[in-house]
């Protein structure tokens, strides 16, 4: 299996859904379904990015055949180090508004000397020292994604700054957040208007393009629909967030609960 | 949460599910949904019906106000206490292949002196001891439900390795509440097993046994495909009724999501300029 790094280097758009629910069988799911990778989140979900539950999950990707990209609860350096040690690809990093919080953060998903990332043999990602550290100690540094997640206004009036950190390799649009700051509707995040998206956010998307195209690093984002991902794709958008556990089982959970409500009315 | 034994009394229609995805977040987006009951699946799932992580699944029940059913390992006493002790309203039995199986199982869902099961003040059923020990001995030995599982049938393949009595017998233990014939497994025996509606075989048994059932005035679970083959099994006098999976929800979800990410025309990265 061809490592992200290698699918966004080859110019391929890669698209898939995010874990919420913390449960390895929904993550062998998704493996199974086929989609090109996985968000693994520990932010708002109950999942702990220190211990054994997150291995688990990641574990469950490897197991069916999906690369996953980790969102620790914080840009911390014990977190990222967990995530990258138990097989991570890549990490989201929450909330990052200055380029020298960028620094901090993406200096912890690399060994020395590109980085500050605490070093071992024998992680899970390197198969338990199967893969010779040295090996294993350059892949890494040239195969992990840090992708600080630009999701404030502070965050996109310093975007500039913060794509020419060295060692940023993506950056991730966080319209959610963003929308919430800027005290904006969140686009048609719910299908509530017309409108792609709101134009502050859409303002906000081109400029972290712009920074991502002239620092000359890849650009993540999330869609809600085909439309919005083709809309962003076409203006740069490599990687994108589509689609959440919760939200893809409520809505068919919806589905058979209307069938259930048919059959206890026909019946009552 | 529903009484489900005195909504099944009561003559209610009651909609619900087995869960196999071990998964409290889940069971409680079940119960948001406005399911009436789970089924939370230790037999064929990842879940031990013997530890904490079932306790763990029944606590989101109670959270999310969905009732919560447990079909355990195997149709034993101990694991039956489990899942009674934890807060299950009954347990589904699988695999129960003759009457003294039956009686067993009917019999580890109440305290004597009407059964055999266990006894201690503080499960968490009994919250911890908050209800009085009289009062919920009393409850539970009223509503719980003692449903058994058929899903081996006389002239089956695995008559050969056990002992399988017809489902008019079995049904005949007193001590059992009701019955949900296992139509997979009972297609698995035949040897005729198959997606979506089942062989015509494997429905004749289903059918036998719900009226089998319900002759004795047991109650009686049933998987439906569909809502045509739930209608008839409600017009048999099935009264819970089991509709898809909540692993085959999220695959459907999955899917779908699939599907509009393929339809996504990725050709025109970067053309766009601004």
């Amino acid at each position: 299996m061809p490592s992200l790094r290698e699918r966004i280097d080859r110019g391929d758009v890669l698209i898939g859904p995010m874990a919420l629910i913390g449960s390895p069988v929904v993550i062998e799911i998704f493996g199974h379904v086929g989609f090109d990778v996985l968000f693994i989140d520990t932010e708002h979900a109950p999942t702990s990015p220190y211990g054994t539950e997150l291995e688990a999950m990641i574990r469950a990707a490897t197991a069916a055949g999906i690369p996953a990209i980790v969102r620790p609860t914080e840009p911390r350096p014990g977190a990222i180090l967990k995530a990258l040690n138990f097989g991570a690809e890549g990490i989201w990093l929450t909330h990052i508004q200055t380029p020298e919080e960028a620094q901090v953060s993406v200096a912890a998903c690399r060994y020395p000397p590109d980085g500050s990332r605490s070093s071992v043999p024998v992680t899970r990602a390197a198969r338990y020292g199967i893969e010779p550290w040295d090996d294993y100690r350059q892949r890494v540094n040239r195969e992990v994604l840090a992708m600080p997640i630009i999701e404030s206004a502070m965050g996109i009036r310093n975007v500039d700054q913060i794509a020419a950190v060295p060692g940023v390799d993506m950056l991730q649009f966080g319209p959610f957040d963003l929308a919430t700051d800027l005290g904006v509707p969140p686009g048609n995040f719910h299908g509530t208007d017309n409108e792609w998206i709101d134009p502050q956010l859409e303002d906000a998307f081109k400029a972290c393009a712009r920074a991502a195209e002239k620092h000359g690093i890849g650009l993540s984002t999330v869609a809600w629909n085909a439309e919005s991902a083709e809309r962003q794709i076409e203006m740069g958008a490599q990687m994108i967030l589509m689609g959440i556990d919760l939200v893809l089982l409520q809505q068919n959970t919806a589905a058979v609960l209307e069938s259930a409500n048919v059959l206890q009315r026909a019946n009552a | 949460m529903k009484n489900l034994k005195q909504a099944l009394q009561n003559g209610e229609i009651l909609t619900g599910m087995f869960c196999l995805m071990n998964d409290p977040s889940i069971i409680e987006l079940m119960g948001y949904a406005g399911f009436d009951f789970v089924i939370v699946d230790c037999e064929e799932a990842g879940l031990d019906v013997y530890g904490t992580e079932t306790e763990a699944c029944i606590r989101a029940c109670a959270a999310a106000g969905i009732a919560p059913m447990v079909r355990p390992i195997e149709a034993r006493p101990a694991p039956i206490l489990k899942a009674l002790n934890f807060g299950a309203q009954g347990v589904f039995a699988p695999h129960v292949s003759t009457k003294a199986q039956a009686e067993t199982v009917g019999r580890a869902c109440r305290y004597p002196p009407q059964g055999i099961r266990s006894s201690v003040p503080i499960p968490r059923a009994a919250k911890y001891g908050f209800t009085p020990w009289e009062t919920y001995r009393e409850e539970a030995n009223a509503n719980t439900l003692a449903m058994i599982m058929i899903e081996e049938v006389p002239g089956g393949t695995r008559e050969r390795y056990k002992t399988v009595e017809p489902p008019e017998e079995i049904l005949d233990a007193e001590s059992i509440d009701g019955v949900l014939p296992g139509g997979w497994d009972i297609a698995t025996d035949l040897g005729i097993a198959r997606y979506g509606t089942p062989a015509e075989e494997t429905q004749q048994w289903m059918e036998r046994i719900i009226r089998a059932a319900r002759d004795r005035g047991l109650f009686v679970a049933a998987h439906a495909w569909n809502n045509e083959i739930g209608q008839k099994y409600v017009d048999m006098g099935a009264q819970m009724i089991l509709l898809s999976l909540d692993i085959t929800m999220m695959l459907n979800g999955a899917r779908d999501l699939k599907r509009t990410i393929e339809s996504i025309d990725t050709t025109k990265w970067k053309t766009v300029s601004f």
